[in-house]
């Protein structure tokens, strides 16, 4: 059946765009529907690309751009689980708790079919002032009256850019910015510093993160009511406000958690609400009409790549006393470079503008001690405005 | 409870085995039943219908839109699609093809509308 050359396909695509910074699902599937596909084989395409790199996108999170964590307060907590030796368990930690959110996901998600139109209504008017409060709170978590304003800095510098760059000319504009704010400054910084990795032990470890996975498939599935609300480290930080993280591995399981059931309710927003809130969705609407029946099997789908990239990503844990000896510095070295043709390729010499000014901006956390999420003003500053323009 | 190995590469097992069966039994019902060309006819617009039969016709109506006639032995029907659904120069005459889509019902006859087209 060619629904699963498709899926195969997919499945190859997005764990190479999970494996490889600063390319996302969506870049390959923007390329992918320029190409003449019969449509219903570029979906499963699409979905299976989504799915490989849901799985895959936390490998390069532990192992590539580690930044000294002397210098650079904002240490991820994969890469801090690496630095302790610990590499092995984050990367099981991801793969349980997406195989698990994936599975509670699916079985909610006919509940999350009668409950969207209704929470949609109810939140569809509250859209601003839910915004507003969402970064407000966003800025608050950061505690320390100098970090705040820090992070304001932060914030409003990226939605300012942000609000320059999707009204810019310039094709795929996001591809650059977002790749400057996470990935190129991460690389930048880690090449900048020569971090000594310690063996690491792979030891069997407690089911703890119960709570966080439940946690996460709840947020996930609220966060594909709101616009501009999509990142899972994102929506992670909204989660601090009634979670403890006792170690790296919960936050591992609340973020890993989120990218699974923001991916499948995806399909609920879409189905319910007429809304994609993820580039794949918005590819995938574009290509084949979507409703109920014919939405199942491309969930399916997600499913069977997610367990299927999973047992690829156990593989990978197995390997991870030798992913450290490589010599991750030249590696970063090259990626540099190979995102820098990338971005020239896809969005001509402006592109490479919107990544330097991006990078920058991408770098501040790390220097000046907030959290990353901050960047996300890039897509929550322009969705205010445009939520402010339906009020007024 | 610990989790090792042993056990995340059996929730990925299962999971993989579940969705697999879910996605044969969702394509299977999604895909409609294949019948001759009088009896697409015959159905009610919008009813889902997969058709075979040879290539008599090709018509390219705009830059965008194919319309191609399609006969088996029980009659003829237009089907008409967008070009992204399939390249009509890769077709030819007497050619057999597979024409899923909807069935549409225009200045009293029935024509398809087709989603997909399998040469």
């Amino acid at each position: 059946m060619q629904e699963f050359l498709a899926i195969l396909i997919g499945a190859v695509l997005g764990i190479f765009s999970g494996l490889v910074p600063g390319v996302h699902s969506n870049t390959i599937t923007s390329i992918l529907v320029q190409l003449s596909i019969d449509p219903s084989f570029l979906g499963f395409i699409i979905i299976a690309t989504l799915a490989g790199h849901t799985v895959f996108e936390f490998l390069p999170a532990i192992f590539l751009g580690i930044p000294d964590e002397n210098t650079v307060v904002s240490v991820l907590p994969g890469q801090r689980m690496l630095l302790q030796g610990r590499s092995a368990e984050a990367i099981r930690t991801c793969a349980f708790s997406l195989l698990l959110s994936t599975l509670l996901s699916l079985m909610l998600f006919p509940l999350s079919l009668v409950l969207f139109p209704l929470l949609f209504s109810f939140v569809e008017p509250l859209m601003l002032p839910f915004l507003l409060a969402a970064s407000l709170f966003l800025l608050l978590t950061e505690k320390e009256v100098q970090k705040i304003a820090f992070a304001s800095l932060i914030f409003l510098l990226s939605g300012t850019f942000g609000f320059f760059v999707l009204n810019s000319p310039v094709k795929d504009p996001l591809f650059p910015a977002f790749t400057g704010l996470f990935a190129m400054s991460s690389l930048i910084a880690s090449v900048r510093t020569k971090q000594e990795l310690p063996e690491q032990k792979d030891r069997p470890f407690n089911f703890d993160f119960l709570k966080f996975v439940a946690a996460g498939v709840v947020l996930g599935m609220l966060a594909d009511l709101f616009p501009g609300i999509s990142a899972p480290a994102q929506i992670a930080v909204f989660a601090s406000a009634f979670l403890v993280f006792g170690e790296p591995r919960h936050y591992l399981a609340l973020v890993s958690s989120i990218a699974a059931s923001h991916a499948i309710f995806g399909f609920s927003s879409l189905i319910a609400i007429n809304k994609a809130r993820m580039g794949a969705l918005v590819a995938l609407r574009d290509v084949v009409e979507i409703s109920l029946p014919t939405a199942l099997p491309y969930i399916a789908a997600f499913a069977l790549v997610v367990g299927l990239a999973s047992l690829a990503l156990l593989f990978f844990s197995r390997r991870a006393k030798e992913l450290v000896k490589v010599n991750f510095t030249h590696f970063n070295l090259v990626l540099i470079f190979y995102i820098l043709g990338l971005v020239l390729i896809i969005c001509g010499p402006a592109g490479i503008i919107i990544l330097a000014a991006s990078t920058a901006i991408g770098s501040l956390p790390l220097f000046l001690g907030v959290r990353r999420t901050h960047v996300m003003g890039l897509i929550i500053v322009p969705s205010i405005i445009a939520a402010a323009g339906k009020v007024f | 409870m610990e989790i090792d190995e042993r056990k995340t590469a059996f929730l990925a097992i299962f999971l993989a085995v579940l969705s697999l069966f879910l996605l044969i039994l969702f394509i299977s019902s999604s895909k409609p039943a294949s019948v001759s060309i009088a009896a697409a006819q015959q159905m009610p617009e919008n009813s889902p219908v997969s058709i075979t039969g040879r290539v008599e016709g090709i018509s390219i109506k705009s830059m965008e839109y194919v319309s191609l006639r399609v006969c088996d032995n029980t009659g003829c029907i237009t089907a008409n699609f967008h070009r992204d659904v399939y390249n009509p120069f890769l077709l030819s005459m007497g050619q057999y093809v597979t024409v899923i889509g909807n069935v549409r019902a225009y200045m009293n006859a029935k024509t398809l509308s087709a989603s997909q087209v399998i040469a």
